[in-house]
C-alpha cells in the first residue's frame, strides 16, 4: 500500500449568503488520497466539487474539518510549512481562457511560481522555464509571446507547465479538459498522464465526463449536494455501481456506439439537483431516487465498506 | 430520391470580413433534410456547423458576414432569396430553433409564459383564452411539472434543464416542420442531458419532426441520428447513415474523432489516440484537404489540390483523395489502421 498523501477529516465548506441563509458546498467529506494515484472525483454541476478542490488548494478556508497533508494538519502549520504546502500542491482550471493573465508573457506566467516561493536566481528560473515548456510539449521560443496568442489546448499546456514549474507533487485538475475540442483533449489527458509517470504526481482529477475519468483515474468518488456517497477502485465502480446515484449516472451516458447505445438501458432518474440551500433530513438523493424507502429519512452520513475498497453511502447497507 | 426533401442546403459559402481579412467559415456545402428525419451535423468549434445552419434561419450577422453563394431550399423555396416578411413568417413557426445555453436565449425580463404566448400570437390567430391553453399544453409536452406556477414564473428562476424544455415548448409552439437544436444538452449535466434527448426521439415521434442536431461530441447521437454529417474547417468532410459513420467511417478525421474519445470499454493503459495538431485558421484557407496537415494518411496531392466527394458506398460522400484510384496503396494502409473496440 502507498503512503497517505493527503487526508480529509470531516472537511466542510459552507457559504455565507445574503439574508442569512446558508450555502452548504462541501458537508463532511473523508477521503485518503494515495502518493502517485489519480483520485477521479464525479458529480453534476453544484454538487460541490470544485469547491472541495479549491478548498484543498486553500483557495477557500474551510468552514469545519481538516486537511492532513503528509501526516501534518495544514491548520497548524507554520508560515514556513504551509509555504511548502502550497508550493507542492498546484491546481489546473477549467477554463485556459480566464485562467491566465492576459498580460502576462509566457515567462511571467510561468515564473511566477518561482519568485514567489524565491526558487533559485533569475538564470535559474530561466532555464526552468524553458524546462517545464519543453515538458507540456511547447516550443521554448514561445517565452515572450501572450496567451492570446495561443489555441485553447496550447493554453491548457500553459496553465499546466504554470502548475509544474515549481516542482509540485500533487494537482488538483478541476476540469482541465471540459472546454476543450474533442481532437484536443486527448492529447492533454496523454499529457497529464505522461508528466504523472515521468514526475510521480498525485493527482485529484475533478471531472464531469464519466469516460474520461474512467480512462485516467485509480480510483473514483461519486459526489452528490456536499457529499461522497460512493468511492471505490475505478474497474469495481464502473462494472460494480452500488449507489442509486452512481448506477443512473453511468446509464446515462451515451455511448458512442448506435447498436449498443439504441438497446441502452436507463435507470431514469427524474427532476434535477435540488438546491443546496435548502437541506432535507437523511439522504439528500431520496427526493429523486428509484428506490427511496421510508428509512432514508434518518440515513446515517456514512460511508460503509461493502468489500473490495468499496464504500458506499445508501440506506441499502445500514 | 423517393422521398421529397424537405431542406436542401446548396453550394453555402459564407465568409466574415474581420480587420486581418476575410474569414471563410463555410465553403460550399451542402446537405440536405427529409421529413420527420433526424441528421446530427457534428464538428469541432469553427467547424462552421454553427454558422451554416444559422443562416437556415437568417441569422447570419450581416455584417460582419456575407453569404458568397449557395441556396436554401425550404420545399423547394430559396429562403435566402425570399423577403423579410416571408422569412419570418418561416422561421420560429415551420422551422424553429434551439440554442446551447437556454439563459442567454429566453428574456429575462419577461414571465415565461408570455413569452411562449408571444409566439403563438406572432403565427396563428387565437385569442387570450386559446393562447393560455396552448401554452399550459406545451408545457405538459416538454414535461414540465406544475405548469401554471411555471408559466407565471421568470427564467431565473428555472434550472438549466427546466429553461431548455421551456426553449422546446416554444420551438414546438407552431408545430414546426424542422427543428434544429445547436447543442442543445452542452450546457447540460449527463443525467439531465439524457432527459432532453428522450424528450427530443419523443417529439420527433409524435410530430414526424424532422430534426438538425448540431453538436461537437460524435459519442451522443449514436442513439438520435438517422444520418451524421460531419464538419470541419468549413468544410463537410463526410456524410453517412449513422452505422456507416460510426462503424465504418471512411475519412480519416472521422476515423480519428471516433478515436479520440475513450468508450467505457477502453483499457486504460493502452494510450489515448489523438489527433496531433489544431484546425487551421481560416483567415488563410489551405490550397488542398484542410485536414492535410494533421493527416497521418496525407499525400502530395492532399496540400495542392481539394478533392471531389468520392462514393466509397452507397449513401456516403467523403471529402478525401484516399479514394481515388491512384491512392490505393495508401488507402490499403488507412483500411488496415489498427480500430478501436
Amino acid at each position: 500500500m502507498k503512503e497517505k498523501i493527503l487526508e480529509l477529516r470531516h472537511l466542510q465548506k459552507h457559504f455565507h449568503l445574503s439574508r442569512g441563509r446558508i450555502l452548504k458546498a462541501v458537508e463532511d467529506i473523508d477521503l485518503d488520497i494515495f502518493e502517485g494515484e489519480t483520485f477521479g472525483l464525479v458529480g453534476e454541476s453544484g454538487c460541490g466539487k470544485s469547491t472541495l478542490g479549491r478548498t484543498i488548494k486553500g483557495i477557500y478556508e474551510p468552514t469545519a474539518g481538516q486537511i492532513v497533508y503528509q501526516g501534518k494538519d495544514t491548520a497548524h502549520m507554520d508560515a514556513q510549512e504551509r509555504k511548502l504546502y502550497r508550493r507542492d500542491l498546484q491546481i489546473i482550471f477549467q477554463d485556459p481562457y480566464s485562467s491566465l493573465n492576459p498580460r502576462m508573457t509566457v515567462k511571467e506566467l510561468i515564473a511566477e511560481g518561482l519568485e514567489i516561493h524565491g526558487l533559485g536566481t533569475r538564470k535559474e528560473q530561466e532555464e526552468r522555464v524553458f524546462e517545464t515548456l519543453k515538458l507540456v510539449g511547447l516550443s521554448p521560443e514561445y517565452v515572450t509571446r501572450f496567451a492570446h496568442e495561443f489555441s485553447g489546448g496550447q493554453r491548457q499546456r500553459l496553465a499546466i507547465a504554470r502548475a509544474l514549474a515549481v516542482r509540485p507533487r500533487f494537482i488538483v485538475c478541476d476540469e482541465p479538459i471540459s472546454a476543450l475540442d474533442v481532437s484536443i483533449q486527448g492529447q492533454i489527458v496523454n499529457l497529464i498522464k505522461d508528466l504523472q509517470r515521468e514526475l510521480g504526481l498525485t493527482y485529484l482529477f475533478i471531472a464531469h465526463d464519466l469516460s474520461m475519468v474512467k480512462y485516467i483515474s485509480d480510483r473514483v468518488g461519486v459526489m452528490y449536494l456536499g457529499r461522497l456517497v460512493e468511492v471505490a477502485d475505478k474497474a469495481e465502480l464502473f462494472a460494480n455501481p452500488q449507489h442509486p446515484y452512481t448506477q443512473a449516472l453511468l446509464s446515462s451516458i451515451p455511448i458512442p456506439n448506435p447498436n449498443i447505445e439504441r438497446e441502452r438501458k436507463e435507470i431514469p432518474i427524474e427532476g434535477e439537483i435540488p438546491s443546496p440551500l435548502e437541506r432535507i433530513p437523511g439522504c439528500s438523493f431520496k427526493t429523486r431516487c428509484p428506490f427511496a424507502v421510508a428509512k432514508c429519512d434518518t440515513m446515517a452520513y456514512e460511508l460503509r465498506d461493502v468489500g473490495n475498497r468499496h464504500f458506499v453511502m445508501c440506506t441499502k447497507f445500514q | 430520391m423517393p422521398e421529397e426533401k424537405l431542406l436542401e442546403v446548396k453550394n453555402l459559402t459564407i465568409s466574415f470580413h474581420t480587420f486581418a481579412g476575410d474569414v471563410s467559415a463555410v465553403r460550399n456545402v451542402d446537405f440536405d433534410l427529409r421529413p420527420g428525419e433526424v441528421i446530427a451535423i457534428v464538428g469541432e468549434s469553427g467547424s462552421g456547423k454553427s454558422v451554416s445552419t444559422q443562416a437556415i434561419l437568417g441569422l447570419t450577422p450581416i455584417p460582419p458576414g456575407e453569404i458568397k453563394s449557395g441556396e436554401i431550399l425550404f420545399k423547394g423555396e430559396n429562403l435566402l432569396a425570399c423577403s423579410a416578411k416571408r422569412l419570418s413568417e418561416v422561421s420560429g413557426s415551420r422551422i424553429s430553433m434551439i440554442f446551447q445555453d437556454p439563459m442567454t436565449s429566453l428574456n429575462p425580463t419577461m414571465k415565461v409564459g408570455n413569452q411562449i404566448r408571444e409566439i403563438l400570437h406572432q403565427h396563428a390567430r387565437m385569442t387570450r383564452g386559446q393562447s393560455a391553453e396552448r401554452a399550459m399544453e406545451l408545457m405538459n409536452l416538454v414535461g414540465i411539472p406544475e405548469p401554471k406556477v411555471r408559466l407565471g414564473q421568470y427564467p431565473h428562476e428555472f434550472s438549466g434543464g427546466m429553461r431548455q424544455r421551456a426553449m422546446i415548448a416554444m420551438a414546438m409552439a407552431n408545430r414546426p416542420e424542422v427543428l434544429i437544436a445547436d447543442e442543445p444538452t452542452t450546457a447540460l449535466d449527463v443525467t439531465i442531458q439524457s432527459q432532453i434527448f428522450r424528450l427530443l426521439r419523443e417529439l420527433q415521434r409524435d410530430f414526424h419532426t424532422a430534426i438538425i442536431l448540431i453538436t461537437h461530441d460524435l459519442g451522443v447521437v449514436a442513439g438520435m441520428a438517422d444520418r451524421i454529417v460531419v464538419m470541419y474547417a468549413g468544410k463537410v468532410m463526410e456524410e453517412g447513415t449513422t452505422d456507416q459513420v460510426y462503424y465504418r467511417p471512411h475519412h480519416p478525421y472521422t476515423a480519428g474523432l471516433l478515436q479520440a474519445v475513450p468508450s467505457l470499454a477502453d483499457d486504460a493503459r493502452k494510450k489515448l489516440r489523438t489527433i496531433e495538431g489544431t484546425p487551421p485558421f481560416l483567415l488563410h484557407v489551405p490550397a488542398g484537404c484542410p485536414f492535410a496537415e494533421r493527416c497521418e494518411y496525407s499525400m502530395r496531392i492532399c496540400k495542392e489540390k481539394e478533392p471531389p466527394y468520392f462514393h466509397p458506398e452507397a449513401g456516403n460522400r467523403v471529402f478525401c483523395w484516399l479514394y481515388d484510384d491512384g491512392a490505393s496503396a495508401q488507402r490499403a494502409r488507412f483500411d488496415a489502421r489498427e480500430v478501436a473496440q
